[in-house]
């Protein structure tokens, strides 16, 4: 939205190709259409694994109902797969912080707090992704794999973490 | 979506893909307000 406005701006004010020449003299705008599409592919990533997280953990339930016990191959495979997904939702999340920024930095004042909404709602999708990726950590044998997913969990945190400070602080400029 | 429904009743699908559709207008106070209730339905 806040892509959508600004740019609507820029282009009522340049007629066309306000990310050429003399119209976007830092390249701001070139980033912020970018940006916009940018965006776009997150959204329908995010959309694309909320139906795969669904069928993971559909799939984690099956196989329990099945299984003898919690190292059974089947619950083992079908926990590893719940946890890979989340953890891409949370990366995919950080992707639209990392925009959300460059939005943030670049777009029209007066949208700025929606960019700030959507990056919130972001953050809050990144966490929840790695909360609920280590939920599945203690049910795992394959000590490889849990360290690898617990270090890609606090990595996607801390970045997540930095990310929509920075957002929070270009929003709070807007003030 | 319907606005004699309330958001809070719908599933986390359809609230994904209200905001996504623009069936909600993806102002900052309509996507909390979205993000709100998919929240009440998770934590319920």
């Amino acid at each position: 939205m806040t892509c959508v406005h600004t740019l609507a701006g820029v282009d009522d004010e340049s007629g066309d190709d306000a990310d050429t020449g003399d119209g976007d003299p830092d390249g701001r705008i070139a980033e912020l259409r970018d940006s916009e599409g940018e965006l776009a592919e997150c959204r329908s990533d995010l959309l694309a694994l909320a139906d795969e997280d669904v069928a993971a953990v559909e799939s984690l339930q099956s196989a329990f109902a099945a299984a003898d016990a919690v190292d059974d191959e089947s619950v083992q495979r079908a926990a590893e797969h719940a946890t890979e997904v989340p953890l891409e939702t949370a990366g995919a999340c950080r992707g639209v912080l990392g925009a959300a920024v460059v939005v943030t930095d670049a777009g029209a004042p007066n949208a700025i707090p929606d960019a700030g909404t959507g990056a919130s709602l972001a953050h809050a999708g990144l966490q929840a992704g790695v909360w609920t990726a280590r939920s599945n950590l203690p049910l795992l044998d394959d000590e490889e794999f849990v360290a690898e997913a617990r270090e890609r969990g606090s990595d996607l945190q801390t970045a997540g973490a930095n990310l929509v400070d920075h957002v929070a602080a270009n929003v709070r400029e807007t003030w | 979506m319907n606005p004699e429904e309330s958001i809070a009743d719908l599933t986390v699908r359809e609230l994904l893909n209200g905001v996504a559709s623009r069936e909600v207008t993806p102002s900052g106070g309509a996507v909390a307000a979205v993000g709100g209730a998919a929240g009440r339905r998770c934590a319920r």
